[in-house]
């Protein structure tokens, strides 16, 4: 009778496979390395996560000046600070989930090789460290936005505050997917360090972080959509603040670009983790 | 089988090439280049392509039972680490199966994973769960841990603060709690100073020894192997050459397995990893007019038997004497061109050193065949530890008695 083994290392990898089980083995190192994420990003801070608040609001403070105050932007009747707020959230938590996993695979190098774990742990601790700190600043909104109902200026919130799980989700796992994608690239051409800040800025621009699409020109109106973040931002404050609306046909093109995206964020990640360590 | 239950580890023809040279080239652009250059002449790269890879390992196959302590011994170069990473999943094969029953824990450097800003007990929970222990491991071991490491007072201060030796005390500490079926152990491991290393080496050796654990365990240090394990694998330039008693492997690695007082076969020498070449090996080494190792005369009279492996012409060799003691050769003899010949050719010449300068004493002796450059610059293409010299010429009166210990080795 042939053995049953618990491990079989051969030459190929499955092109699509995420190992579960393992994952779950070793649940207990994604949170580790999220405390550690945390407490490394913190250590000798005095105000230590409370950054993360000042940030956001000295932020948005700075952006309502320039394009609500100086540059008069439309949000629906929504005031500014807070219209800025709920999309940024949402545009943070897609950028950090990007721009951790760039630089997955090279920065961690130095332990892929000397240690074998799932080499996903890594790709989701981050996205967990990310949902983490942007769930903080999901709640500074909250209190933002409270501030704002008790003076009367938006409404209340509604059950549709639940739509913003899925949405953030999506936000979430798009950003880790193509952070991965360009992480795998990057192991082997250098080139793509160079234009990932770049990338990150043109897309905040061309997204309605700072605008409603409504007040886009018919003809740009068009395009905007074909990037998938727009539909998610807009979906997002409008789950909050009910402003704007809700582009349903976008939002499919963005959950199946996700769910493409994914997969081919898996399968790259699962034929590059075997042996990258040896072109690195 | 019956026997097959207790199998732990099993290794079929197992081979790792590495790519020589730029991968792809380091950017975009140089890829795409290549790519272009690749769909035009293809023949013409398939060609080149072969000669830019590498095979670490080549056709290594081997079992390991359960509780077996396995010692795995090559020069550098010979793929002992590869196959390490191997078989702690670091890396894929390019060729054949390794299959794995149970957890493997390898201890392939300290440290892995510490982080600088983290305290020390940070540290241990961080760099144990990404060796695969469970948080309860960690809490049942953390005194032990710590305790080992001699660093109790300092363990709520961030690592980024502790001196390097305290450092590694703390990472081995980690590392040597670890618990798992198969253990890969590397020596390089026992670190600080040496009353640390002796410390670290018990405590692999109690690993090894009690619980009937599998044991991979690579040195350079054949004491530490002969101690710890009960089977040896020995290495060179990618292939298993032996596997079997400990002993034997070390005669081998040594290469003393062949050697008389006169004369020594290179067959199975297991050459230094630094060689690059292999154009000609030295098979056999026979002091002629010497029946005896000790030598009065002041010349010595050295037959040398060769294997051309490619064309060469115009090898000359190196006969250099070392210190038994310090480990320094001090003197050298060069003679050019005694060698040369066809791939597949065999030939013999014979040389005659000159050992009138040299003080008596025991020395230790290395043959090395080289070829000059067309710049004049040596290439060496062979080299091994030769036959030993013991001089012993009776004192003449009235000369001057020389003192060796201050004045050296060789005489005016």
């Amino acid at each position: 009778m042939e053995k049953q083994w618990t491990t079989v290392i051969e030459p190929k990898a499955p092109l699509l496979s995420i190992p579960v089980r393992e994952i779950i083995k070793y649940r207990e190192l994604i949170w580790t390395l999220v405390k550690r994420n945390y407490e490394v990003q913190y250590k000798q801070t005095i105000l230590g996560p409370l950054w993360l608040i000042f940030n956001l609001i000295i932020n948005s403070g700075i952006f309502s000046f320039v394009f609500g105050y100086v540059g008069n932007f439309a949000t629906d009747g929504t005031p500014y600070f807070l219209f800025f707020m709920t999309g940024s959230v949402v545009w943070d938590f897609f950028a950090n989930c990007f721009t951790s996993n760039t630089s997955v695979l090279m920065d961690n190098s130095y332990l892929f090789g000397k240690v074998y774990f799932p080499r996903l742990i890594m790709p989701i601790s981050n996205i967990l460290f990310n949902a983490i700190r942007n769930g903080i600043k999901f709640l500074v909104t909250l209190c933002v936005w409270l501030v704002f109902y008790l003076n009367g200026d938006v409404a209340f919130l509604s059950f549709r505050i639940f739509g913003i799980i899925p949405l953030a989700l999506l936000a979430g796992v798009m950003g880790a997917s193509l952070g991965m994608i360009v992480s795998c690239l990057t192991i082997k051409y250098r080139d793509f360090t160079h234009i990932t800040g770049l990338a990150i800025t043109v897309l905040m621009y061309i997204s309605p972080v700072m605008y409603t699409t409504a007040q886009l020109p018919q003809f740009v109106r068009r395009f905007v959509y074909l990037n998938p973040m727009s539909a998610i931002i807009e979906g997002f404050r409008y789950c909050i603040i009910g402003a704007g609306h809700l582009n349903h046909l976008a939002l499919v093109y963005s959950f199946v670009f996700t769910t493409v995206v994914g997969v081919i964020a898996l399968v790259f990640f699962n034929q590059t983790e075997k042996d990258f360590i040896d072109i690195i | 089988m019956a026997d097959n239950k207790d199998l732990v580890l099993k290794i079929e023809n197992v081979g790792k090439d590495y790519m020589l040279g730029a991968v792809t080239g380091d950017t975009l652009k140089d890829a795409l280049r290549l790519r272009v250059h690749r769909a035009k002449n293809k023949q013409v790269d398939n060609a080149t392509l072969h000669n830019r890879f590498f095979s670490a390992l080549d056709d290594v196959s081997f079992e390991i039972q359960r509780g077996e302590c396995v010692g795995i011994i090559g020069s550098n170069g010979a793929g002992k680490s590869t196959l390490l990473k191997l078989i702690s999943r670091i890396t894929t094969p390019s060729r054949g199966r390794i299959s794995i029953d149970g957890k493997v824990a390898s201890m392939l450097e300290v440290g892995t994973g510490f982080h600088p800003e983290l305290t020390g007990r940070e540290n241990i929970y961080l760099n144990g769960s990404i060796l695969g222990m469970k948080k309860e491991e960690i809490d049942e071991k953390i005194d032990s841990i710590i305790s080992f490491s001699e660093c109790q007072d300092f363990i709520d201060t961030p690592v980024k603060r502790y001196s390097s030796g305290m450092y590694v005390k703390l990472a081995f500490s980690v590392a040597a709690h670890l618990d798992a079926d198969i253990m890969i152990m590397d020596e390089v491991l026992a670190v600080g100073d040496v009353k640390f290393q002796h410390k670290c080496l018990n405590k692999m050796k109690e690993i090894a020894k009690n619980e009937g654990r599998t044991v991979l365990y690579v040195s350079h240090n054949m004491d530490t192997v002969s101690t710890l394990c009960d089977r040896c694998l020995v290495l060179s330039q990618g292939h298993l050459v032996f596997d079997g008693p400990v002993d034997e492997a070390i005669r081998l690695y040594n290469g003393a397995e062949v050697k008389t007082n006169t004369t020594a076969d290179f067959a199975k020498y297991i050459r230094p990893g630094w060689l690059q070449r292999d154009d000609i090996r030295l098979t056999w080494a026979e002091y002629v007019n010497s029946d005896v190792q000790e030598i009065s005369k002041d010349t010595l009279q050295i037959c040398f038997k060769y294997k051309c492996n490619k064309a060469v012409s115009g090898v000359g060799i190196r006969v250099e004497l070392m210190d038994e003691k310090v480990e320094r050769p001090f003197a050298t003899q060069v003679f050019y061109d005694i060698a040369n010949g066809n791939a597949g050719d065999t030939g013999e010449f014979s040389v005659c050193v000159d050992l009138s300068k040299i003080v008596n004493g025991n020395y230790k002796t290395f043959y090395t065949l080289f070829t000059l450059s067309p710049y004049d610059d040596g290439i060496d293409l062979d080299c091994v530890s030769g036959l030993g010299i013991n001089i012993n010429r009776p004192h003449k009166e009235g000369n001057l008695k020389w003192r060796q210990n201050s004045w050296g080795n060789v005489r005016l």
